[in-house]
């Protein structure tokens, strides 16, 4: 990828990610996730999550999957507001960044 | 290294942090290598090393990794995360290109052979670096060298004066030796108009004056030609030796 995403992007892709499922999602499946979007290591996500989880926008829960448990995250009421935020900034940066680089001169219109 | 491997090894990495934050990262990270099934060896070599994974656990704790790392196009890096514990070999390292997937896997296969070997290549002193060594132990040995050392000193001193004695000896000997023989010479010549054998006793004298001095002469050439010249090659290279380490086949 040629253009460097920031922390506060990060947070929103994970957010998003996240709040895709209502009973929420666990360390691994939410790495390849992102890392289906995005290029990111295997030990990028920790930091992030933990991150997220003392900011209080994910909360975590233990549940028991073949006799062991698997922590899953869930999205907060107040990471959804978080998430809502990110969503309208990034509507607004991401919208005028494709006007300018897509934009034709005056002979080509 | 395995899952359990690589776990145990982060565990006794993590001993000294506070112990709930270790159990989580040691939980995140146990299910995430089990999550990862047949995939963990892909996972782990993505997670480069025990202490790379501690190192990043403990700069979040600390509370720095906010400003510190960045998304570029190979995901999300932090440049102090690279590689903790090479560091310093990355920094002296010369050669560029092909030594960083090396130097990724380095944790993995430190103790062979043909690495290890590498690894001490990469500290080779440089010319000017050995200089300032020198130095430095120099300042360090001051109090054995300036007993041992000084009588050293005054012996190679001593030495000096001779040698510089002996030069100017030499040639104010061939000089005077030469001058005084012809000098006799022409004293004997004009000798012989009054008492041609007294004259004659000079010249004769004169002539084995001048032999002397040519005699003298040519040990001067043998002296400035060949031993100063020898003296002062094999002082140099003493001190470059001294410098540079001793050269091969030598």
């Amino acid at each position: 990828m040629v253009f460097n995403t920031g922390a506060a992007l990060l947070d929103a892709i994970v957010l998003a990610v996240v709040s895709r499922t209502v009973k929420g999602t666990y360390g691994y499946k939410i790495t390849q996730d992102v890392r289906g979007v995005i290029e990111i290591s295997e030990s990028t996500l920790y930091p992030v999550l933990r991150r997220l989880l003392k900011e209080e926008c994910l909360e975590v829960y233990d549940l028991a999957i073949d006799g062991r448990n698997r922590r899953y995250y869930r999205i907060t009421e107040k990471g959804r507001i978080q998430l809502n935020l990110y969503r309208g900034e990034w509507a607004v940066y991401s919208g005028r960044i494709s006007r300018i680089l897509e934009e034709l001169n005056d002979e080509q219109k | 290294m395995n899952r359990n491997e690589f776990m145990e090894k982060l565990e006794y990495l993590l001993s000294d942090i506070p112990q709930e934050d270790k159990a989580d990262a040691i939980a995140y990270y146990r299910d995430y290598l089990e999550e990862a099934g047949d995939d963990d060896k892909k996972a782990m070599e993505d997670f480069g090393s025990p202490e790379r994974i501690a190192a990043i656990i403990r700069s979040e704790l600390a509370g720095n990794l906010e400003d510190g790392g960045a998304f570029t196009e190979r995901g999300y890096e932090d440049e102090r995360f690279r590689e903790p514990n090479y560091q310093v070999a990355k920094r002296l390292d010369l050669p560029e290109g092909g030594q960083g997937q090396q130097e990724e896997n380095a944790w993995q296969q430190a103790p062979k052979g043909e690495d290890s070997r590498q690894g001490r290549q990469k500290f080779k002193t440089s010319g000017p670096l050995k200089i300032v060594l020198w130095i430095i132990l120099l300042f360090v040995s001051a109090p054995v060298w300036l007993g041992v050392g000084g009588t050293l000193a005054g012996l190679f001193a001593g030495g000096l004066g001779l040698l510089l004695g002996l030069i100017i000896l030499l040639a104010v000997l061939t000089f005077a030796l030469l001058l005084g023989g012809a000098g006799l010479c022409v004293v004997g010549i004009l000798g012989m108009v009054r008492w041609v054998s007294s004259g004659l006793l000079m010249f004769g004298a004169g002539v084995a004056v001048i032999g002397l001095g040519l005699l003298s002469l040519m040990a001067s050439i043998f002296f400035y030609g060949r031993f100063i010249p020898w003296l002062i090659r094999a002082g140099v290279d003493a001190v470059s030796r001294l410098v540079h380490g001793r050269r091969k086949g030598r």
